[in-house]
Order: structure tokens, then C-alpha cells, then sequence
């Protein structure tokens, strides 16, 4: 069938007409950020950027592409993703590069973390599983549902990375949850880690438990496990409500916050833009997952429902986490700040999850109309 | 999908953003300050500087007391937890001894954990060499260079001066009293003794204080404030280091003092307490075993003899009782006496013998009784003027009070009065009233009055210039680093109410003491007017008289006393000299003042270049920029091709 120049300059237009340019634009307002701070984290030296830069680019380009895959494909895709997520996980356990005594990278040309890859394989062969039949969701998906979490995230928690372990974790029992989990299991199921934390304690490695009471008492062990906290609360607080200004944060330039880049990159923000620049960057994160409940609300089948509210949750959880840590409300676990910690795979990751969204809305919601 | 679970949804998202609005508000706006505090802190240190101490020089400019170089090696404890290893490593470089490691575990108690500590000071040369070219074997070690105070004529100096020493807790206390703790660092000198004490302020200057940037390993990475420390200020004194060299070599082997006074300005030209002691044992602590052995010196280095020693007068107090008596009205300048060998006080069986073996002088009027020293007439004046008048007109010189020199602790020595008497016996029916014997014995020096030799110099300063006087001094300026003089001191010029004439009286009774009396061999060959008084003092009444002190041992021996002042017309220097168990004062104390007064006053050639020659001489900084313009030309000098561009620009 041809279709005449005018009609492909009119799909296109409509193709691109049909994205969500809110969620869009919120998305690269956080890469324009992300590049003033990192700017500023990596003492203003323009080629340490470069390479975050790059990831950004790619990211979106990625995204886009993903967006105008019709979500179906990406569905039907699912197994051998979650296979090949699988399999990169069992090499990093037997070849995987050792760092700080956690064995969580694979050396492929680049460095991969492939637990960061479950975080989106994971949920959607849940989402795959718990919508294979159109009518009600029946127990014996539920149980493959769990099956399928439970076994990455026991393979990332031996790593270990406990931190990826539980993300991988949430992402997957979002997906669970919008679908329809029954309250007595997901009840029974928080009563149940409840009773058994004593347990779950003596599990934990050294350091983890030490994490888990510095997080109590910072002050405990000021130079050593608290110093982190400490330093990053003093960044955040000293900042004020207008911040230091650009460029001028002394915990930071001064190099009292250790990994200022990455984990603890909020503390750049915070220090440097005061209260203002955490409600800004609170209020871009906001309309982020609002535009994604957004596009979960108005899809049409349960896996579009599921995915898109599990991506949304993950990423706001993401958000909840870092933040939450670095200002000492949680302990101290490796999690980024979504699109503003310098990246690699875990902004590819994310960017992935958006593409998929941006599918879901794309293809959902007008391309049936 | 069921509306309750994407309600749940929507709550979670807006709880996460509410949660976290609410902490960083908590963080950024409720503990900003304390934060913001914290964020200062961490990136700021307070680093001291320290003052460069003032220099102590003669009146010709001689260094008396100055600062040295001294390398040191300093750890901090809370670094090297095994130092019985770090010094076992130690020991095959630099030589440490039983006493380094006490003196360290000293300090260590003494510290806080975060200070420097000591290990080592005044490194030698090969030491620190040593140390440096293995200085990767110790990379927590500190090797620095710090300044010391350096006493080039050690104990000749050592009751003037006085010296420096840590901090002490006592010293804490004093400061913090004045409040003037934050101008001292916890191991820092301060002044201890002498003029180091009592100009401690002047001499110390005031800490800088630099604010520097740190990062989180603590490098400076920039400066935020600089209060410049101000250097502390030289004092020039009035001493003259030749005549005070002079002096400390003339008492020999002796114990004693000497005292010489500018009349015309107060200003002291010579302060010696002999022995002295090194006051290099104190800087950093004197060790238990130095401090045994200075206390346990018979010879009592430590006690400053010239302002804190008292000693009965004896002769030497016989012009200030002719000069009371008459100015009293006890006797008329035409007075005269009839000595015979002894003295009876009427109604009583005692005799007071004329010392020296009791010879009768014959008819004596003042002057000659003087010149002569013959006891029975003073005897007779000391009845007849009784305690109170000799306390009323003694005290008129000063005697029996504190001469407010500028050094610390002074003793007031002792002018008796009937209330002093009482109050001393007070437990002694016999005793507690004043008995003529008293007065008679007071009379020529002996019994109850003791007096310091800065007093002795003092009253005599006071006689030579006819009763005008300056309190006397050690500090004459202060000067800056750069040579110019902040202050100068002045002294209050004042006047005992004694006729000049009477004064006039006993000085010619002094002079003559210097041509036919007592000081006769002395006076020989003078080629200015000299007037003297010998005296000769008991240490212990022997009960025939002194004919038998010679069979007694040294430490009985007499103390032999001189004062003198010269030229008589205007005397440009007045001294009191005494020589302890010295014997005769003509013997022993005159010698040394006729060869002190010779040099001072005609030995003014070989005196200069005996300065220019052997001894280090302060050289101020004319003007500091200048100073460093001659450096930087000096530089250029010394590698003159490298340094072409930069002269260019």
C-alpha cells in the first residue's frame, strides 16, 4: 500500500503529536538540571560531564524509539528479556567484577550492572503472566508472579546488593498490586516480614546492620559509617532556603561529601539551591509520576494498567529512597536519584521504563481511537 | 482495575513528595543555622601565629636575652599509639635518652589529645639530617622548626633578666585573672622571673590569628582572615654589660651582690647576685634532678641577693644615721665626741667595743667619725637618737622599704621600730620592749635592721645627689623591631627634706673615708673624687668580739659591705657591694667597686670596644620594606641569571 507524501508528513505529525510533551519535558528539564549539577559536582570540569552527557543522549534517544514501538511487541518480548536478564545476573556471580568486596558488574567492553536490567525485566513478565487471560487474575498467576520477583532478587541479594535486591523487589509486587493481589496475602505478607525481622537481622551482613543503626545514631560513629549522613545533612541544612548559590557549596567543592556525583548528588542541589531548588526538583518529580498514574488511569488493558503503574511507583520510590537516605531518614543504600545521579546503566534503565510509558499512552490511548 | 488501589497510588506519590518537603524544610529551614554552623566549621581552622618575644639589651645595645632556632620533632599522640616502637626506631637516628622520654611523658599528660607533642627538642644538626633523609620511615612524625629563648651571658643575668618557661597552671590561673589566657597557646614561654616577668606583656606581643579554607583532608586550600601577630618589644636597660660582666667576675668565688645606681636617672647600671644559675635549665620544664641540685646549693643560686638577700648594714650605715641625727636635731654639725675604745650606756655595766680590736680614736667630730668609722660614736648617737627617731629618719632613705624596682619580688628588709619589736617578741616577756642596747647596737648597723644592697645602692644614690632622687630602675626604652623607641621610661623626681648641708656633712666624712680612713688604700692613686663607706657586718655575735672571728669557720665570717658614689660634685654612679663571709669591707667589697667605678667612669675607650669586640649587638630593621627589597636584590645576587626575568618585571 502507498500512501502519498502528504499522508506519511500527516502520521508522522501524529505520531509525535500523540506523545505526552508534559511528561516529555519534564524529563528534560531533569537532564538540563542534571547537567548544571553534575557540572558543578564534578568541580567544574567540562570532560568529567561528557560521558553523563552522553548517557543522557542515548537514554533519550532510547526512549523515543521504545515510545514508538507499539507496547505490545515490547510485551510479547518479555521472556526472553527476563532470560537474558537471568543469565547476565548468573555471570556476574561467577565472572562478575569485584568492587568494595560486592560482586554486582559485568565487564562486557563497558561496565553493566545487569541487576539494573530486572528492574524492568522483572515487572514485565510479571505484567506478561498476570495478563496472559483477559478475565480475573487467578492464583496460580499470582504464584508465578511471586516466582518470577523471588528468584532475581534472591540471585542480586547475594551479590550483595540489598538495595537493587528490594527495588527489584518493589517493582515487581507493583505490578502484583495493581493487579488485583488480594489484601490478605499483601497484609499477611508485611505481618509476616514483621515477625520474621529477627531473623531477616541475623541474616544481614556486618555492614548492613551497621548501616541500619548509624541511620539510628549518626553521631555513633562520626568519622566512619556516619560520616556520610552526617556530612550530607550539614550540605542540605547549610544550604538555607536559597542555598549557597551556584557553584559555591563548600561541602561539596571541599570534598566533605564523598560520592557528591552519584548517590549523594542531592546534597549539590540542596546545598547550592537551599530549599527552593529541592521544591523545584520535588515538584518536576511530582508532575512526573502524576503524568504517569495519569497514563496507568486512562489505559485500556491490565498489562498497560500494570506496567504503567508499576514504572511510575518504582520511580517515585527511586526518588523516595535516595532522598530519604541522604537526609537520614533511611539508610544508607545504593540507590540514585533518578535522571540527576551521574549514570550509566540505571538512567538507561529508567529512560527504558519512560519509553514504555510513553508506548502504553502513544499507543493506547490513540492509536485505537 | 479497582479504583481503591489507584487512589492508593495517587496517596503514596503525594505522601512520598509531602514526606520529603517536610525534611529537607525540617534540615533547611529549622536547623539551617546549626548546619550552616557545622558547614563553617568543617571547612575552616584557626591556625595561631605566633609573636616574635622582644629581645632584652644593655644600654650600649648588647644582646642580653634573644631568640634561637631549635628543630624539634613533635607526633601527635593520638597518631603513634606505639611509641615504645616509634622510639626504639627513633633511637637508631637521633639520640634520645631516659630523661627525653620522661620529659615526654610529661607533656603527654599534660596535653589534650589533639595537641602536638614534643619528643625531641634542640635536634643537632646530624640529628636533623639524620631524621630528614629518612623521613618516609616516619610519616606521622613532625620535624619543625620553632624559636627559643637564648641567654648569651646565662647566670650573670640570671636575677635581672630572669628567664622564660612553659605555661603553667599556675601561670593559667594568672592569666585568666587578667584576661589574657587567648593570647597564649598551650606550650607557649612565658615570662617567669626577672624582667622576662615583670615586662611579660611587653616582650610577649599578641598571637595572630590566621582563619585558613580546609578540604575534608584537611589541606589549606585558601585563607579567609589574617589578624597579623604583633611582634613583642625589645626592652633597652639601663644596665651596662661590661660593668656587670665586670662585677659578677670580681666577687670571685665569693657569694654576694653588687648594686650600682645612676643617680641622675634611677637607672640601675649594675644589678649582679652571685652565683647565678643558667636560666636555659627552665625553658622547657627544669628536670627534677636540676632543680634538686639548685635547691639543695648551699650557695643558694636562686636567691636573688640584691633585691631579696637582707643583710645587717654594719658600717656602711653610719652616713645615713649622721645625716638623720642632724637633720632630727639630736646632734648640731659641730658636735663632737670623744672615742675611747668603748662605749657604757650610763647606769649599766656593758661595754660596746669599737670593732677591730677596740682602739680609742680620740676627739672626733662627724666628718672624721665617719672617715674613721668609729663605733663609739655611733653607739652614743644611736642611744641618744633612740628607735623612734631612727626609724623616723632612716626611713627617710628609703631603708626598711620596697625601692619599687622593676623587678618582681622585692624584700622590704627591716628598719626596726618599738611596734616591730612588740609584735615580734611578742612572746617574749623579756624581749618585747625595746631596750637601749637595741638602740645602741642599731647605731652602728648591727641588731635588729637588715637591708637588701639595692637598698644600700639606693639610699646611697640618694645621699650623693643631695637628697634628689629617682626611684630606681632596670628598663630605660622600649624599642620596636625596626629600632624605634615606643616609650621611654620616666621616672618621678623626688627630694628627701634634709638640708642640703648636712648631706654635705656626711659626704665629706665619705670622701675622707677614701683619703685617710677606713677606704684609704683603696682611694689610692684616684683620678676622680670617690666618697665610700666600708662596712663590716656580723653573721653571728662572737662573744669576745671579732678579734676571734678568724678562728671561726668561712660561713661565720663577717660580711664585708661597701657603698661608694662618684665624682663626689656630681655623681654619675653610686654602688652598694656586698661580699657575704667577706670579712673586712675594705678587703673584700671596695676593691670591687674602686675597679667598677674606673671603668665606668675612665675606661670609656677600652669600654666601647670591649662592647664592639666580644659581644653580639641588637641590630634593628630600619624599615621593613626596605628590608625585604635588600633581600629580594641579595636573591637576585645569588643566582643572578635565573632570576633575569623576574627583575624585568
Amino acid at each position: 500500500m502507498k500512501h502519498s507524501f502528504k499522508t506519511r508528513l500527516y502520521r508522522l505529525w501524529r505520531y509525535f503529536y500523540n506523545f505526552d510533551y508534559v511528561l516529555i519535558f519534564a524529563l528534560l528539564s531533569l537532564f538540563v538540571i542534571n547537567g548544571f549539577i553534575q557540572y558543578s559536582a564534578n568541580d567544574q570540569v567540562l570532560t568529567r560531564i561528557y560521558n553523563d552527557v552522553g548517557y543522557m543522549i542515548f537514554s533519550f534517544i532510547i526512549m523515543l524509539v521504545i515510545a514508538g514501538i507499539n507496547y505490545n511487541r515490547i510485551r510479547a518480548s518479555a521472556i526472553p528479556i527476563y532470560i537474558v536478564s537471568l543469565i547476565l545476573i548468573v555471570l556476574v556471580l561467577i565472572i562478575g567484577v569485584k568492587v568494595n568486596g560486592a560482586r554486582r558488574w559485568l565487564n562486557l567492553g563497558m561496565r553493566i550492572q545487569p541487576s539494573e536490567l530486572c528492574k524492568i525485566s522483572v515487572p514485565l513478565l510479571v505484567a506478561y503472566v498476570l495478563s496472559a487471560k483477559p478475565m480475573a487474575v487467578k492464583a496460580w498467576q499470582f504464584t508465578l508472579g511471586i516466582l518470577i520477583i523471588l528468584i532475581p532478587f534472591a540471585l542480586i541479594a547475594k551479590q550483595p546488593d540489598l538495595g537493587t535486591a528490594i527495588l527489584v523487589f518493589a517493582a515487581g509486587f507493583f505490578v502484583l498490586f495493581f493487579a488485583g493481589l488480594p489484601w490478605r496475602i499483601i497484609i499477611g505478607s508485611i505481618i509476616l516480614v514483621i515477625c520474621s525481622s529477627p531473623l531477616i537481622w541475623h541474616m544481614l551482613k556486618d555492614y548492613q546492620k551497621h548501616r541500619v543503626l548509624t541511620l539510628i545514631d549518626p553521631q555513633s560513629d562520626p568519622l566512619g559509617k556516619g560520616y556520610h549522613i552526617i556530612q550530607g545533612m550539614i550540605a542540605i541544612g547549610s544550604g538555607g532556603i536559597h542555598g549557597k548559590g551556584y557553584l559555591h557549596g563548600t561541602q561539596i567543592h571541599l570534598n566533605f561529601i564523598p560520592e557528591k556525583h552519584t548517590d549523594f548528588v542531592i546534597t549539590v542541589l540542596a546545598e547550592e539551591f537551599g530549599y527552593i531548588g529541592v521544591c523545584v526538583i520535588l515538584s518536576i518529580y511530582l508532575l512526573v509520576a502524576l503524568r504517569g498514574l495519569r497514563i496507568m488511569r486512562l489505559a485500556t488493558d491490565r498489562f498497560s494498567q500494570v506496567m504503567a503503574g508499576s514504572i511510575t511507583m518504582s520511580f517515585i520510590s527511586y526518588v523516595f529512597i535516595n532522598m530519604g537516605m541522604v537526609s537520614g531518614i533511611f539508610p544508607v543504600v545504593g540507590v540514585p536519584l533518578p535522571l540527576i545521579s551521574y549514570g550509566g546503566t540505571a538512567t538507561i534503565v529508567l529512560m527504558v521504563g519512560f519509553g514504555i510509558l510513553l508506548s502504553i499512552d502513544h499507543h493506547n490511548r490513540y492509536d485505537k481511537v | 482495575m479497582s479504583k481503591l488501589r489507584i487512589v492508593i497510588a495517587y496517596l503514596f506519590v503525594c505522601l512520598v513528595i509531602v514526606i520529603l518537603l517536610l525534611r529537607y524544610a525540617y534540615l533547611q529551614i529549622n536547623d539551617h543555622q546549626d548546619l550552616l554552623t557545622k558547614s563553617v566549621e568543617n571547612y575552616s581552622s584557626i591556625v595561631a601565629t605566633q609573636p616574635v618575644r622582644g629581645g632584652i639589651i644593655d644600654r650600649n645595645g648588647v644582646i642580653l636575652a634573644d631568640n634561637r632556632v631549635s628543630y624539634a620533632i613533635a607526633i601527635l599522640p593520638k597518631d603513634n599509639n606505639n611509641i615504645e616502637e616509634l622510639f626504639k626506631t627513633l633511637e637508631s637516628y637521633i639520640n634520645l635518652t631516659a630523661l627525653d622520654k620522661k620529659k615526654y611523658a610529661k607533656q603527654l599528660r599534660q596535653s589534650k589529645n589533639y595537641d602536638w607533642v614534643i619528643v625531641k627538642d634542640d635536634l643537632s644538626n646530624t640529628e636533623v639530617a639524620n631524621l630528614t633523609s629518612h623521613a618516609y620511615l616516619f610519616p606521622k612524625l613532625n620535624i619543625f622548626a620553632h624559636t627559643k629563648r637564648d641567654y648569651p651571658f646565662s647566670e650573670v643575668y640570671s636575677h635581672s633578666v630572669g628567664y622564660v618557661s612553659r605555661v603553667s597552671q599556675m601561670d593559667k590561673k594568672k592569666l585568666d585573672a587578667a584576661g589574657t589566657t587567648q593570647n597564649y597557646l598551650a606550650n607557649d614561654y612565658i615570662g617567669k622571673n626577672g624582667l622576662e616577668q615583670k615586662y611579660e606583656s611587653v616582650l610577649r606581643g599578641t598571637i595572630g590569628k590566621k582563619i585558613i579554607r580546609t578540604d575534608a583532608h584537611g589541606n589549606e586550600v585558601g585563607l579567609i582572615s589574617n589578624e597579623p601577630a604583633n611582634d613583642g618589644y625589645t626592652l633597652q636597660l639601663t644596665l651596662d654589660n661590661v660593668l656587670q660582666q665586670q662585677a659578677y667576675k670580681l666577687l670571685g668565688n665569693h657569694k654576694g651582690a653588687v648594686v650600682a645606681i645612676d643617680p641622675q636617672t634611677g637607672g640601675v647600671l649594675v644589678f649582679v647576685s652571685k652565683p647565678g644559675y643558667d636560666p636555659g635549665l627552665f625553658l622547657d620544664g627544669i628536670t627534677p634532678e636540676d632543680w634538686e641540685d639548685l635547691q639543695q646549693d648551699e650557695r643558694n643560686p636562686l636567691l636573688n641577693r640584691g633585691a631579696q638577700g637582707t643583710y645587717p648594714p654594719g658600717s656602711t650605715f653610719k652616713p645615713f644615721m649622721s645625716a638623720a641625727a642632724l637633720y632630727l636635731g639630736v646632734r648640731t654639725p659641730q658636735y663632737r665626741y670623744n672615742d675611747i675604745g668603748y662605749f657604757v650606756i650610763p647606769g649599766s655595766s656593758r661595754r660596746f667595743h669599737n670593732s677591730g680590736g677596740g682602739r680609742a680614736l680620740g676627739t672626733l667630730d662627724f666628718v672624721t667619725a665617719i672617715a674613721k668609722s668609729s663605733d663609739a660614736f655611733f653607739f652614743k648617737l644611736g642611744l641618744d637618737m633612740g628607735v623612734d627617731r631612727m626609724d623616723k629618719g632612716l626611713s627617710l632613705f628609703n631603708l626598711g622599704s620596697k625601692t619599687g624596682i622593676d623587678l618582681p619580688q622585692e624584700n622590704t628588709g627591716l628598719l626596726p621600730s618599738r611596734a616591730w619589736k612588740a609584735k615580734r617578741f611578742a612572746k617574749d616577756a623579756y624581749q618585747v620592749n625595746w631596750q637601749a642596747a637595741d638602740s645602741v647596737n642599731m647605731g652602728v648597723g648591727q641588731g635588729f635592721n637588715h637591708y637588701t644592697p639595692l637598698q644600700m645602692a639606693f639610699a646611697t644614690s640618694i645621699l650623693a645627689n643631695d637628697g634628689v632622687y629617682y626611684r630606681p630602675h632596670l628598663l630605660d626604652k622600649v624599642i620596636d623591631k625596626s629600632g624605634s623607641v615606643v616609650t621611654t621610661y620616666h621616672g618621678t623626681k623626688e627630694e628627701i627634706p634634709i638640708p642640703k648641708a648636712y648631706l654635705e656633712l656626711v659626704k665629706t666624712g665619705m670622701q675622707k673615708v677614701m683619703q685617710i680612713g677606713t677606704g684609704a688604700s683603696i682611694g689610692q692613686g684616684l683620678r676622680y673624687t670617690m666618697a665610700g663607706k666600708t662596712g663590716t657586718a656580723q653573721v653571728v655575735a662572737l662573744a669576745a668580739g671579732s678579734r676571734h672571728a678568724k678562728f671561726a669557720g668561712e660561713k661565720y665570717k663577717d660580711h664585708s659591705w661597701f657603698i661608694a658614689f662618684a665624682p663626689v660634685d656630681k655623681p654619675k654612679i653610686a654602688i652598694a657591694v656586698l661580699v657575704e663571709n667577706g670579712g673586712f669591707g675594705a678587703t673584700a667589697a671596695a676593691p670591687i667597686a674602686r675597679a667598677i667605678f674606673d671603668t665606668y667612669l675612665l675606661g670609656a675607650e677600652s669600654h666601647e670596644s670591649m662592647n664592639a669586640l666580644r659581644y653580639k649587638k641588637f641590630t634593628p630593621r630600619v624599615n621593613e620594606s626596605a628590608h625585604d627589597e635588600e633581600e629580594d636584590s641579595s636573591e637576585n645576587n645569588d643566582n643572578g641569571e635565573e632570576n633575569e626575568t623576574f627583575i624585568q618585571d
